[in-house]
């Protein structure tokens, strides 16, 4: 579970993007991150194929104020702290999609 | 820069079809063209807004086949696409077409066909449009709209029945708007007690997946009189864009993209939110039409909830919002919304409006594409 980091200015953000939105730079290095806040989250009761139903998603506030919308594995409440884990969210005729997912912490 | 006029509009019903969207295009670009009181047999562009006839309905080259049905070859045509966007664009860029001078008559117009596949299918064709980092997650619009809803319902203290009250005035409207997909009226409890779709929105919280298409004529101000005898002016006209990424949002209650391009709009037109009467929102969702009457100028942040519940935004409020019924009730076959926004204040302000009808001499589009990835702001007044 790793953000990207830009040499430049030191900003987080994920994804890594094309250059950095703050200083132009397309030098990054990346950043392990484990535990945040729980900003906002929806249930998805009719959510697409290859995920679980309902599904959990949410959007989680690092340290540094880097973001990740990821899955919840188990109902959360706004404003709690998670831990999160990097795993197969979403598989799809036999494709993987690999992301976040946050448990309480 | 010439000033532009809006001089003729036409709809297709927005509902359920089927077929090719080129036949629905050519149905509204035909009753555009007989809007008009002088004959028109040529123009010089047809733009059409479409986000997806592709995957839809596996078609390309929309544009070439729907100035072909109109027999306006040889005009310039294409196809615009921005996802929800893509009639807002259009319309942009057709004006930008008149105002510079480059043309004189362009025919703008909007269409989607959706109901040819399911709504999850539609649903995934849509979820295309979001970073692939969020959509390898199973995220949807309807998601997103979800994940702002709670967010502000959290920092706002909002009640879940205010988002109930737009879905119940936006019926309303629809009732009184034979082109609208859902003609009927609901009550508070119905909206409150359908399906939860993205918890706290529920069923009545979206707009429905529908087919339809519209399509307006652009020419320069100052020869509006040869096609109408109510030429309604382009004030202010501007597109403006946010993160791709919805969680790098800094505020997620709010949609940057809104307030940029309406802060463009208004400064382009001399106005400001106040002197708007009447206004074409995106509401997708019900929480998107409250937070834009808050990006828009015409409510405080934190307090377009209160607005919605105390029916200022209804026909017979201080400022009516989606007097056609809004996405949710007339319809959002996604590439026609941002032309037959447009197409609604202009009958408005020509005084077509039928039973919906509210006293305006200006009013206001807000076109947005993705979830609020980018937004295209009209303002419109009527002429002399």
């Amino acid at each position: 579970m790793r953000v990207a980091r830009c040499r430049g200015c030191r900003r987080l953000t994920y994804p890594a993007h094309f250059v950095c939105d703050d200083c132009g730079s397309r030098d990054f290095d990346s950043l392990e991150v484990s535990e945040g806040t729980l900003l906002t989250y929806t249930v998805l009761h009719v959510p697409p194929s290859g995920v679980v139903s309902p599904l959990r998603i949410g959007i989680v506030e690092f340290e540094g104020g880097v973001r990740a919308l990821g899955q919840l594995a188990e109902p959360i409440e706004v404003g709690a702290k998670v831990r999160a884990e990097w795993t197969v969210v979403r598989e799809v005729e036999g494709r993987r999609y690999e992301g976040f997912r946050f448990r309480p912490a | 820069m010439r000033d532009v006029a809006v001089v003729a509009y036409g709809l297709t019903k927005f509902g359920k079809h089927g077929g090719s969207v080129v036949d629905l295009l050519s149905e509204a670009g035909y009753r555009a063209l007989q809007d008009a009181t002088s004959s028109v047999s040529e123009v010089d562009a047809l733009l059409v807004g479409n986000m997806s006839s592709g995957e839809f309905e596996g078609r390309s080259g929309i544009a070439n086949a729907v100035v072909s049905e109109l027999a306006l070859e040889p005009a310039f045509a294409s196809k615009v696409e921005n996802t929800s966007g893509s009639g807002g664009a259009a319309f942009l860029l057709g004006w930008s077409g008149v105002a510079s001078g480059f043309y004189d008559l362009v025919l703008v117009m909007g269409g989607e066909v959706m109901t040819v596949v399911s709504r999850e299918e539609a649903t995934d064709i849509i979820a295309s449009l979001t970073h692939p980092v969020e959509y390898a997650q199973g995220i949807s619009l309807p998601g997103y709209a979800g994940l702002m809803a709670r967010a502000y319902q959290h920092r706002y203290d909002a009640p879940r029945e205010a988002m109930a009250h737009v879905a119940v005035k936006n019926h309303y409207n629809g009732a009184r708007n034979p082109n609208a997909q859902f003609q009927k009226e609901i009550t508070l409890e119905k909206a409150l007690e359908s399906p939860m779709i993205a918890d706290p929105l529920r069923l009545y919280d979206f707009c429905p997946i529908t087919d339809g298409a519209a399509a307006v004529l652009l020419c320069p101000y100052e020869a509006a009189d040869s096609y109408t005898e109510k030429p309604v002016l382009v004030r202010g006209v501007a597109g403006a864009t946010d993160t791709h990424v919805v969680h790098e949002r800094e505020d997620l209650t709010a949609m940057r993209a809104v307030r940029v391009a309406a802060e463009r709009a208004y400064a382009m037109g001399g106005l400001g939110p106040e002197q708007v009467d009447v206004a074409e929102v995106h509401d997708m969702a019900t929480i998107l039409e409250i937070v834009q009457t808050e990006e828009l100028g015409f409510f405080r942040r934190g307090e377009g909830w209160k607005a919605a519940m105390e029916g200022a935004t209804s026909l017979e409020g201080l400022k009516p919002v989606n007097t056609s019924g809004g996405l949710k009730a007339k319809g959002h076959p996604l590439g026609a919304t941002g032309v037959a926004q447009v197409a609604e204040v202009t009958a408005q302000l020509q005084g077509r409006a039928g039973a919906r009808q509210v006293s305006a001499s200006k009013g206001l589009a807000c076109n947005v594409a993705g979830f609020g990835n980018s937004a295209i702001i009209t303002l419109l007044e009527a002429g002399e």
